[in-house]
């Protein structure tokens, strides 16, 4: 009976509607982070594209590739990626478009870690992009909707499981990233010194190269006793993630333990998960539709007559 | 009932998609599907990392960045390259060496530099940040000349 019942809680929420916004703002959230992305990271990605040497060991969607793509043909695969992201962002004909930047960013980030080393700060959003694609997320809050190309469905439930979907896939990363800890690590990964030794070790490998490494790291290394806690503590935020499909304030506790996790990672490796970071992973968890009201009802009444002086003023000193 | 099809159905892939590689207990990294298996091995307090170093006449050691080395500001690339250069043998390390020499002859603050060494030093890494700054050991695989 519990497994029916449970069963049948699945499918209300699953099925359940949602406004045609959420799905909008999602679209351009996270592809506006995957766009800045791409745009930040352009010249380590067109020095990828130039990469010729036998480092290259191609895997996922490109794992048939038997040697480099030419820069002829990495290059302006790169300059059609940003072109479809800036249309993916606007929802501009959409249902081409949409696919088509979720198909060349994850051509082109799987190209980069194409080369030994998986990343891992790309994963997440590389595949909330495809489901974005395959869903109607230019319905509302798009050149689409203003070119009557879209409109929005009465139909809501439409809206809804795509959502669900996006914040399916966040939950199961953070709980296989947990799963792997105990299939590898065990117990042990919270009692032993495995966080210590990672922490040190991704440290030492920066500073023998020259780079930057994370003092707070450097120093926490020293002392063991912190890293059993800081284990047990990473560790229930991975495999806490479930709580983050349950809805209310256990999910805004989980976002935010999850958000402090990758703070911690930051500060003791210097390993920044700007997906996570800046709080897009977890968009899809949120009434992020209600952000555009919320910030006009909030923002301070004087900001026009302040913009405006602000003009004035830099009018004034251009022209001077 | 269309609808509802179409939902389990993508919901049912998702699923699959995501928990398929750990279940089948894969040990080989992918992407975009991952097993995220970052940070979760017992590496143990030893650490061997593959790197390389530049040489001044009087032996000062450089310390050499991850563009100088591979070519990229990513480290984890330089690491990867390096370790991948001394698995593939003399030929493959000779090659990435003569590379970074050719990076480093042209690095104005690098001008001192008379040698490219690629190695593998062995470190306990807790012990390097509480001052023990000497490799346990230290493996040559390959070195070259700086031209300029």
């Amino acid at each position: 009976v519990t497994a029916v019942a449970m069963a049948r809680r699945a499918d209300r929420r699953l099925l359940s509607p949602m406004p045609p916004e959420r799905l909008a703002a999602l679209r351009v959230l996270v592809g506006a982070y995957a766009l800045a992305y791409l745009l930040v990271r352009l010249p380590h990605l067109l020095a990828v594209s130039r990469f010729e040497d036998p480092r290259f060991d191609p895997i996922g969607p490109l794992g048939w590739l038997d040697g480099p793509v030419p820069p002829g043909i990495g290059q302006p695969a790169l300059a059609a990626t940003l072109v479809a992201g800036a249309a993916f962002v606007a929802g501009w004909r959409w249902r081409l478009t949409g696919p088509a930047f979720a198909v060349l960013f994850l051509a082109v980030t799987t190209y980069r870690n194409s080369w030994g080393q998986v990343f891992h700060t790309e994963n997440l959003v590389a595949i909330h992009l495809l489901l974005l694609a395959l869903a109607p997320a230019a319905d509302a809050w798009s050149l689409d909707r203003r070119a009557r190309r879209a409109r929005t469905s009465d139909d809501r439930t439409r809206y809804g499981w795509p959502v669900r979907l996006i914040s399916l896939v966040t939950v199961l990363a953070y709980v296989v990233a947990g799963w792997a800890k105990i299939r590898n690590g065990g117990l042990h990964w919270v009692t032993g010194d495995v966080l210590r030794n990672q922490v040190a070790h991704d440290n030492l490998r920066k500073a023998l190269f020259d780079d930057a490494y994370s003092p707070v790291g450097a120093a926490a290394v020293r002392y063991g006793w912190l890293f059993p806690p800081l284990a047990a503590v990473s560790l229930a935020v991975e495999v806490g993630a479930i709580l983050a499909l349950v809805r209310g304030r256990l999910r805004i506790l989980w976002i935010a333990a999850a958000w402090a996790f990758h703070i911690g990672v930051l500060a003791l490796m210097a390993i920044a998960f700007p997906y996570q970071l800046t709080g897009v992973a977890y968009a899809s968890l949120l009434p992020v539709e209600r952000a555009p009201a919320w910030l006009r009802a909030h923002a301070p009444q004087s900001l026009p007559a302040s913009m405006i002086r602000w003009r004035k003023r830099w009018v004034r000193t251009s022209a001077g | 009932m269309r609808r509802r099809l179409v939902v389990y159905s993508a919901a049912a892939m998702v699923l699959a998609a995501m928990l398929g590689p750990p279940l089948r207990g894969i040990d080989r990294d992918s992407y975009p599907l991952s097993t995220y298996p970052m940070f979760s091995r017992d590496r143990g307090p030893i650490s061997r990392v593959a790197s390389a170093v530049g040489l001044e006449a009087d032996d000062d050691l450089h310390r050499l960045d991850p563009h100088l080395v591979a070519g990229t500001d990513e480290v984890m690339l330089a690491v990867q390259t390096v370790s991948k250069a001394v698995r593939d043998g003399t030929d493959a390390t000779r090659r990435l060496c003569e590379q970074i020499a050719g990076r480093v002859a042209a690095h104005p603050d690098l001008d001192r530099v008379v040698t490219v060494v690629v190695r593998v030093e062995e470190h306990h890494s807790v012990g390097y940040f509480r001052g023990e700054r000497t490799p346990r050991s230290v493996e040559e695989h390959g070195s070259c000349g700086v031209e300029r």
